[in-house]
């Protein structure tokens, strides 16, 4: 068959694409730069500036659910990697049924399991030692975001190790690395790959959440998402929750550039 | 190859999956509690499983979400083949590129960020062609499609990849044409990554909420949703049932299959045994299976599940109390001319009787009267419901807004006359509530329910009852207030210690208010709306002001909660039915808001809410519960400086949502949040550093 036959194969997917994800974009773009009666203007951009402090914690708990779950997974991941394949195979399926269970119910069963008077606590003052105040914390935020996305840093780190020979890893104790020089020489450099995606898969939606924050947060911590949930379903101002999904956007596809520097494959398409 | 693994490892992943199973245990455990407070346990029921059997709406979503799951994943599973086909064979470089940058873009976009920009597609559409209510099933399915199709592609086109050219070749030779070489070669040989991506896409969009929660309408709601709207009022225990049954099934589809596989495999093993002796053959042949075990599980746990769910939901009878039990005239509901068409209503969460708990369930008796079908949907304010209904992406017949939204929406011309000679019952609502400020001449609304806020106070947290709304700013209970999640009503306390009007348009008033309020934050332990429920219910919390009808329901579950009258006086309000300008069917949503006031009706109604009713016959009624209950229905001399809220004008409305969103951003101190991330940047700066001179001290090693 000709070039152009799979050329037209693929045309009506083309078209999909530019008529539901790149017009879409535009039109974005094309309410964040107007105002309600369509008029062009630059007030919503300058708006955004009100935001600093939303959008830096935003990026600030995204960072640490991220790294906390990277800190998590990795080890994780490398014990799953050195069971039985048998074992292995149950074991990622233990991970993946929690996924099974609807998200806004999980995390709404963590708020019943922080409450002040929650199970937590009250097995906590069952054994004699003081409550602890969880709920509506910072902490409880970035828990629910670590608690709901873990998956999806577990996975792909479990997928890049099992890749790795480990008789690289006897070769660099044979040369006489210590264990913190074969993690940082070998281990790392050959679970990269697994590494940025999972942080890629947990960075954006942590940073984009509204519902955690609201349930676990008690209103107390806005982030960028609550912002743009609040423009489009109660304030009824398109124009700015536009604009601040443009910044949004571009956010984590800087994010996402910084990292791709780290880890230099041309393979893939331009964005992932 | 032994591998050990040591016991702290053991541990540590024990503790991993004891913290990722902790919630679900939490889930499960409350679908056994037979009362419907989802923080104290009762005793062990399974009155939520058969609760469940009776909750239309919630069995209607899992229909909708298996329907459009299914139907989704196979318009993108078999569009993504063909693409995938495409792409790989295409040798145009920029074109190739260009769809896959494309093709990435959803995965990388958040998902808000997707969602909003389909919904705001669909609306602008909408708006070129005139057409309002776009949002639907249609949308809804366009938005899955387009979000499941990228994983498709990924999971299919890695696979032609590393597919030998020659088997297509030979096909070709021995005489296939193009099209029977792909039917009989390249598609056999792609099936389980077919199935993957089937799979892949099915669980993504069963499980897809926020998008979902943008470009969808009233007549088309999902099982995420659904939930969604519950979490923000109360959940009914009856969705923990259904997730239970659910990740049940899930859980031991899973371990069958992995028990008979693993019969299977030693099986296998014990005959290849003397042929497998390269040990790294073993390894990636043991690789290779096991990925395809896992497809080959998870395909057949999909296909299973979603049988089993619809079959378990086509088979769900939907039952009625029956007609006797409630004198109306059934002839006027049966031979009304709207017979068959649907009804689209719009309504507060948790605001009807809906047949939980043995009441009567309003909706499904109506349909089953009329033979109207009820869309029902919720919000949870009316500024919620105010951007839907502005935003024309959807359709409503009837709404039950508050009556400053009603002054707005009349306004605004948003709302329809109603015919009242439609309305005969209109008769039974108390003059008290006709012709009230915001509808002078009785032309847009009949009142639904009637409420004010008032203090609510745990007893074993506040030993003397309050008398006024500064005990929400006592610092003895620093921690242990609640504060209402909303602008109006939050400024209301406030500009009522301060004596203002509620509906003052003085800035300065507002900014004293906001001041006030910004002098409370710190004792503010959470601004909340609904999730007062459950943080009361617990006693978890010492005050908070709250709907005085809500107040009832919580007592139901916590005896020690008392509410108090502030002597500064309170806002009244009422929530009328009304019926939008888009409406399709203002016959029908006539016959309902009839139908609403028929004594019986009412009067299940105001068992069910908890709100005060202005419907006279229901008041007279002995068999009503709240028969002169004082908190519901207090004395008059209570009530009477008791304020309604106005529709403020537009710059007063900026202003308070301007101060409300400082109050809540930027009251925080924040410099904790920049000094890490000032000190993320540095370690970052300083491992590319790092990063650089190792490379260089490489390169020099290599030259």
């Amino acid at each position: 068959m000709k070039n152009r036959t799979y050329n037209t194969i693929s045309s009506p997917y083309a078209l999909w694409c530019a008529i539901f994800i790149v017009a879409p974009l535009v039109i974005v773009a094309f309410y964040a730069l107007t105002d309600k009666t369509g008029n062009f203007t630059f007030e919503n951009i300058k708006h955004l500036s009100m935001y600093t402090d939303t959008i830096a914690r935003s990026i600030y708990f995204g960072i640490i659910a991220t790294v906390v779950c990277l800190l998590i997974s990795y080890p994780l991941a490398y014990i799953f990697s050195k069971t039985k394949v048998s074992t292995q195979t149950i074991l990622v399926m233990l991970v993946m049924v929690p996924m099974w269970m609807n998200f806004l119910l999980r995390t709404y069963a963590i708020m019943v399991l922080f409450e002040d008077t929650g199970i937590i606590n009250n097995f906590l003052q069952k054994i004699g030692l003081s409550p602890i105040h969880m709920i509506n914390t910072a902490g409880a935020v970035i828990f629910g975001m670590v608690y709901n996305y873990l998956p999806f840093m577990i996975l792909p780190l479990y997928t890049s190790m099992t890749k790795l020979d480990n008789k690289l890893i006897e070769a660099a104790y044979d040369l006489g690395a210590t264990g913190f020089q074969t993690l940082r020489d070998v281990m790392i450099p050959l679970t990269k790959s697994g590494i940025v995606t999972g942080i890629t898969m947990v960075f954006v939606p942590s940073v984009s959440t509204f519902y955690i924050s609201q349930k676990l947060g008690g209103g107390k911590y806005t982030l960028i998402g609550d912002v743009i949930e609040m423009q489009f379903q109660t304030a009824y101002n398109y124009n700015l929750g536009a604009a601040i999904s443009l910044l949004l956007m571009v956010l984590i596809l800087v994010c996402i550039a910084v990292m791709n520097k780290f880890e230099d494959t041309e393979e893939r398409g331009m964005l992932v | 190859m032994k591998n050990k693994i040591t016991i702290p490892a053991k541990l540590y992943t024990v503790l991993i999956f004891i913290i990722l199973y902790a919630p679900i245990a939490v889930l499960i455990f409350f679908s056994f509690n037979s009362s419907n407070s989802t923080s104290v346990f009762n005793e062990f029921s399974l009155r939520w499983y058969t609760e469940l059997f009776n909750d239309t709406a919630t069995i209607k979503a899992l229909k909708n979400t298996l329907l459009l799951a299914v139907i989704s994943s196979i318009i993108s599973t078999v569009l993504g083949l063909i693409t995938a086909t495409g792409l790989h064979y295409s040798k145009t470089k920029w074109y190739k590129k260009s769809i896959m940058t494309a093709n990435n873009i959803p995965m990388v976009n958040p998902d808000i960020v997707t969602g909003i920009s389909m919904m705001l597609l669909f609306i602008f559409v909408g708006t070129i062609l005139r057409q309002s209510g776009v949002l639907g099933f249609g949308t809804m399915l366009i938005a899955h499609i387009t979000f499941e199709l990228p994983y498709v592609i990924l999971n299919i086109l890695p696979r032609f990849k590393s597919m030998d050219k020659n088997l297509v070749e030979a096909a070709k030779d021995l005489g296939c044409t193009p099209v029977q070489a792909f039917f009989k070669v390249t598609l056999p040989y792609l099936s389980a990554e077919i199935f993957a991506a089937f799979v892949m896409a099915f669980t993504l969009s069963i499980d897809d909420f926020v998008i979902s929660y943008f470009v969808s309408g009233p007549e088309f709601q999902t099982l995420p949703i659904r939930i969604y709207s519950m979490t923000k009022k109360r959940v009914t225990p009856d969705i923990y049932a259904l997730s239970t049954l659910i990740f049940v099934t899930v859980f031991v589809l899973l371990v069958l299959s992995n028990y008979s596989q693993n019969k299977q495999k030693r099986r296998e093993s014990m005959n290849e045994n003397s042929i497998k002796n390269n040990m790294k053959n073993n390894i990636k042949n043991n690789m290779k299976n096991n990925m395809k075990d896992n497809i080959r599980i998870f395909t057949k746990i999909s296909a299973f599940l979603s049988i089993v769910l619809l079959i378990f939901s086509l088979s769900i009878p939907v039952s009625a109390s029956s007609v006797d039990d409630y004198p109306i005239n059934i002839e006027y509901y049966k031979n009304s001319p709207y017979r068959g068409s649907t009804l689209n209503v719009y309504n507060w969460g948790e605001y009807i009787s809906d047949g939980a708990e043995g009441s009567l369930n309003v909706n499904v008796y109506f349909e089953e009267l009329t033979g109207i079908k009820v869309n029902y949907t919720n919000y949870d304010s009316n500024e919620d419901m105010y951007a839907k209904i502005k935003s024309g992406g959807a359709n409503y017949d009837l709404i039950i807004p508050s009556d400053y939204m009603i002054a707005r929406m009349i306004d605004e011309n948003l709302l329809l006359k109603l015919d009242y000679a439609n309305i005969p019952n209109f008769k039974y609502i108390s003059n008290e509530y006709k012709s009230l400020y915001f509808d002078p001449k009785d032309e847009y609304s009949v009142t639904y329910t009637v409420g004010y806020v008032a203090l609510i106070y745990n007893t074993k947290l506040v030993h003397e009852a309050p008398t006024s709304w500064t005990a929400l700013w006592d610092k003895r209970y620093a921690g242990n207030i609640l504060m209402f999640n909303n602008p109006r009503d939050a400024f209301a306390i406030a500009q009522l210690i301060l004596g203002q009007d509620l509906n003052s348009t003085n800035p300065d008033d507002w900014q004293r208010a906001y001041d006030k309020l910004l002098e409370q934050k710190p004792v503010v332990r959470a601004y909340v709306m609904d999730e007062i429920y459950n943080i009361m219910e617990s006693g978890a919390a010492a005050l908070a002001p709250y709907y005085v009808g809500d107040f009832l329901t919580m007592q139901e579950n916590n005896e020690d909660l008392a509410v108090a009258f502030p002597k500064e006086g309170a806002n009244i309000f009422v929530d009328s039915m009304c019926i939008p300008k888009t409406a399709k069917n203002k016959g029908a949503a006539e016959l309902y808001i009839n139908y609403m006031c028929e004594p019986e009706i009412s009067l299940a109604n105001a068992e069910y809410i908890c709100y005060a009713t202005p419907n006279t016959a229901v008041l007279e009624m002995d068999k009503y519960s709240f028969k002169g209950d004082e908190i519901l229905y207090p004395d008059a001399s209570v009530t009477e400086d008791y304020q309604y809220f106005h529709n403020l004008p537009a710059e007063t409305q900026a202003l308070m949502s301007n101060l409300w969103g400082d109050l809540k951003v930027d009251g925080q101190s924040n410099i904790s949040t920049y000094i890490g991330l000032a000190v993320f940047a540095i370690v970052m700066i300083m491992y590319a550093i790092y990063a650089f001179l190792k490379k260089k001290h490489r390169e020099k090693f290599y030259d």
